[in-house]
């Protein structure tokens, strides 16, 4: 008689307690991030009963896309600012004394000091040693760089290794999924929260690489990289590979062959990690055309004791015109003087030099910043070459570029050979020697401090819009504990009603008895 | 988390961090003074600050040297103020000797003691050395500058300059050649009277600023001997070129001339006849040593003796005022550089030193602001239907 209502209230029971286990689970995860609200739509089939449906997830896909995009692009900026700030602590220039400008100017000043009073042993101990600490200090720098490259180098591979487990990962959930779909299609789909764990596995890939995502109808997705190369499709995944070499990321497809897709990741700490790289290989040339330049340009003003002297000018090709001139003397097994005009080249001066046949050949040669310039042999040290403008000199600095920069060893004995009658001359060069070397500095640390401003800029802007998308996910997909309770209270009073029926049939069923 | 717990939580964060960040900016302000600690906090400022310190750098090394300027300088007017007494104490002696009729010969001798004893004074002075360096020793710096046998200058032929501000450069240390230059000259064709008859006739073509003159001699109706050509040359061009006849230390005559400027300088164009071998144009040392030369040979001195002792006593003067104006330039510099310095430093302490009063200021204004969130999410909170249950 009452079988078929008890049956109805069983079944009825049963969804109201799993649809009251479903808001528990809700506010349970209620300041869960990557946590999707769940609603247990239940059907009503009057008056044969009620059915749980389905269990819908309150979410949109392309919410959760878009904050990943917004998060590749904030991760990114915050790797490249944590990267240029290790940069910009090796430049303290608003620390008294500390700045690398401060080694500029230091070198620099005792140069002037020596060439106004160049007899003072006491000024050319200290250019040697000036000169001894900026080749110090450029390669100091030069070592730091190439640590912060290293430990780039050693953050991509760690990153790699991530985002291939995550997406590993990503590939075992696509199964878990297509299999507890199968389980639980008869019984509501309870297999949603599963999905909860599919995106946080795609934001945490997100914040290494940006990607694109697509999901199928009972939530396996596929996933690629912005530009098409395909990480996760069904149950398989696809590997990335670092080349610290080139500073190269890999794709691997599945017949072995490896794709540098390097230019073709646009966010995520992994395209963070490649800008800081062309960042930090920015900085690291212009440090190199700051030795380049010292090494070509610095000279002083010797006449002898040594075999090697250089033209003190440098110019843009070998076939410019001196714009100076004057007289060189060569005294070497006899004395020539070579006499030159503004319109003469070095080419011409070679010439001239090597038909003088008194000990000295010459070549015009290519300096390290890519200026030409005049190498002037001597058989021997002790010939003397004199220019009457004081157009020869021998370097300071020995090397082609910030690898292998030195001051010259025999440094201090030329200064014991110095020609004070040109010094004054020597002193006004080294005025624009100053300003060169200063530019370029100032070049370097402009460069470190608008990236680095700039990314924090960006970063602030970019921030604010991940939290803004944040904020519109958590509106949409969050849980809201009053409304969770409210749906408990209903859900509550629903189950309370149910049972008072079958209690309120069960003493119809026994007065029925009674009265047989 | 649902509205309004989310937003009310959203504009909580920003603003929290926004103020925090503010709060500590303004913290690191007040503590450290410095507006700008990392170079990408402000890289215009960055730009500038380097700027500004090579600016200064500059100026610190343009200010040492015009202090070694001003040094040396110092020093080489000092040594020329010595050798300006000592000339004019042989110019008084040679004066008082002149004007007396009666001085034997030893007296002349023994006079000649005195300015022998003078002459290695001056060499003293005019090989001074400061440092390491010859303060008349011109560019060469360290070749001794007057040799001690010939009186001649041998060391760097042009003065050594230091640059003591961005466009100018100063002599530091003078060329001795010309500081110590006279413009007497003196034939090398000699004549054992004044009124010896020229053998050869000729002329001397001599230039004096632009102007070119030629003066002719041993020709009809030209000056015939010595005595007439000095006083010719003394009547003709007299407001130029000053002419005397001089005895020799020998006891020979010679022609003497010299400008009638102090500062104006003679180049002989071209000699023929007699003179055609030429003039001596002797330093101050050797111009006081030839009347040294004539007093031991008990010459007594005559005119051009005593001209040519109160030239070089007007050249050192001369020079001596050159020294001193270049010097008056040198310490003016000293307070535009001083000046120059302050203003660079100041512009670099705008730039990157904070206000300490108005940091605190705005430290409090955050820090009150940073209260007021805390209130307002502390009442706003509690906005829940939990507290009805």
């Amino acid at each position: 008689m009452f079988g078929a209502s008890f049956g109805v209230i069983f079944q009825s029971l049963e969804i109201f307690r799993k649809s009251i286990d479903i808001r528990n689970r809700n506010i349970l995860n209620a300041n869960n991030p990557d946590y999707a609200q769940e609603d247990p739509v239940i059907k009503s089939f009057a008056p044969y009963g009620i059915a749980l449906e389905t269990i819908e997830r309150v979410r949109s896909f392309h919410f959760v896309g878009q904050r990943n995009a917004q998060l590749s692009l904030v991760s990114s900026l915050d790797e490249k600012i944590k990267n240029n700030s290790r940069v910009e602590d090796l430049f303290q220039e608003f620390t008294q004394g500390l700045g690398g400008l401060e080694y500029i100017n230091g070198f620099f000043s005792s140069y002037q000091d020596l060439m106004k009073d160049p007899t003072n042993e006491g000024a050319r101990s200290k250019l040697v040693n000036s000169a001894g600490s900026l080749v110090s200090y450029l390669k100091d720098r030069k070592r730091n760089l190439d640590s912060v490259s290293n430990s780039i180098d050693y953050s991509m591979r760690q990153y790699i290794d991530k985002v291939n487990t995550i997406t590993k990962k990503l590939a075992k959930l696509n199964q878990e999924i297509l299999t507890l779909y199968a389980q639980t299609y008869s019984r509501g789909q309870d297999y949603k929260n599963i999905l909860d764990e599919r995106d946080r596995l795609l934001r945490e890939l997100s914040e290494y690489i940006n990607i694109r995502a697509q999901e199928d109808d009972i939530g396996r997705i596929r996933v690629e990289t912005s530009k098409g190369f395909v990480l996760v499709e069904d149950k398989f995944n696809w590997e990335l590979s670092y080349d610290g070499a080139n500073k190269w990321v890999f794709w691997k497809s599945k017949d072995g062959t490896q794709v540098n897709i390097s230019n073709e990741i646009s966010g995520g700490r992994i395209r963070g990690l490649l800008d800081s790289h062309a960042d930090l290989q920015d900085y690291q040339n212009r440090l190199d055309q700051l030795a380049k330049k010292l090494i070509s340009e610095v000279k002083v003003p010797v006449r002898t004791g040594t075999t090697e002297y250089y033209w003190t000018l440098n110019y843009a090709n070998p076939t410019d015109p001196l714009e100076v001139s004057g007289s060189l003397t060569l005294q070497g097994s006899s004395t020539v003087v070579i006499n030159y005009n503004s319109t003469d080249t070095l080419t011409d001066l070679a010439n001239a030099i090597n038909a003088s046949g008194v000990g000295f050949s010459a070549n015009v040669i290519t300096n390290p910043d890519g200026t030409y310039t005049l190498q002037i042999i001597s058989s021997d040290p002790s010939y003397i070459i004199e220019d009457s403008q004081g157009m020869v000199g021998t370097r300071v600095f020995q090397g082609v570029g910030i690898g292998d920069i030195s001051v010259d060893s025999n440094l201090y004995l030329y200064l014991s050979n110095l020609d004070y009658s040109k010094a004054d001359e020597f002193n006004d060069f080294s005025r624009s020697w100053w300003d060169h070397s200063k530019d370029i500095y100032q070049g370097l640390t402009n460069s470190i401090a608008t990236n680095l401003n700039e990314y924090k800029r960006q970063s602030d802007i970019e921030s604010a819009v991940l939290n803004s998308i944040e904020a519109k996910l958590q509106e949409l997909q969050g849980v809201s504990i009053d409304k969770e309770f409210m749906e408990i209270f209903q859900l509550q009073k629903s189950y309370q009603a149910l049972a008072k029926v079958v209690s309120a049939l069960d003493e119809l069923l026994q007065t029925t008895l009674n009265m047989v | 988390m649902k509205l309004p717990d989310n937003l009310l939580f959203s504009i909580f964060q920003d603003q929290d961090a926004r103020i925090k960040k503010a709060l500590s900016e303004k913290t690191l302000d007040i503590a450290t003074g410095r507006r700008v600690r990392a170079i990408s906090e402000e890289p215009s400022i960055t730009y500038n600050v380097i700027e500004l310190k090579k600016e200064i750098a500059q100026l610190s090394q343009h200010s040492q040297n015009r202090l070694f300027a001003d040094t040396n300088l110092t020093y080489a007017d000092f040594t020329l103020g010595k050798i300006e007494d000592t000339i004019k104490k042989l110019y008084a002696d040679l004066l008082r000797t002149k004007n007396s009729a009666t001085v034997s010969s030893e007296q002349l001798i023994a006079m000649a003691e005195g300015f022998n004893q003078s002459i290695r004074q001056l060499l003293d002075r005019v090989n001074e050395r400061l440092g390491q360096n010859y303060i008349f020793g011109g560019n060469s710096l360290t070749v001794k500058p007057f040799n001690e046998n010939t009186l001649s200058y041998e060391a760097g032929p042009e003065d050594f300059e230091v640059w003591i501000s961005e466009n100018s450069k100063v002599s530091v240390f003078l060329e001795g050649g010309r500081v110590f230059k006279t413009n007497l000259y003196v034939s090398r064709a000699t004549f054992n009277s004044p009124t010896d008859s020229f053998s050869s006739a000729g002329s001397i073509t001599i230039q004096i600023g632009t102007n070119t003159y030629t003066i002719n001699y041993g020709g009809a109706g030209e000056p015939q001997n010595i005595e007439q050509l000095a006083n010719y040359i003394n009547s003709t061009l007299g407001d130029k070129v000053l002419a005397f006849v001089s005895t020799n230390p020998d006891g020979t005559y010679s022609l003497a001339l010299s400008t009638k400027d102090l500062s104006a300088d003679m180049e002989f164009i071209s000699i023929t006849g007699n003179f055609s071998t030429g003039f001596d144009n002797p330093n101050i040392l050797q111009a006081i040593k030839r009347v040294r030369d004539k007093l031991e040979n008990g010459i007594y001195p005559d005119e051009f003796d005593l001209f040519s002792i109160n030239r070089s006593y007007d050249i050192v003067a001369m020079r001596r005022s050159e020294v001193g104006s270049v010097l008056n330039v040198v310490k003016n510099l000293q307070s535009t550089q001083e000046n120059l310095d302050l203003v660079l430093k100041k512009q670099k302490s705008d730039l990157e030193d904070a206000d300490i009063p108005e940091s605190i200021m705005e430290y409090t204004r955050y820090r009150i602001a940073y209260e007021a969130l805390m209130r307002i999410v502390a009442d706003q909170k509690d906005l829940t239907i939990l507290r009805y249950l």
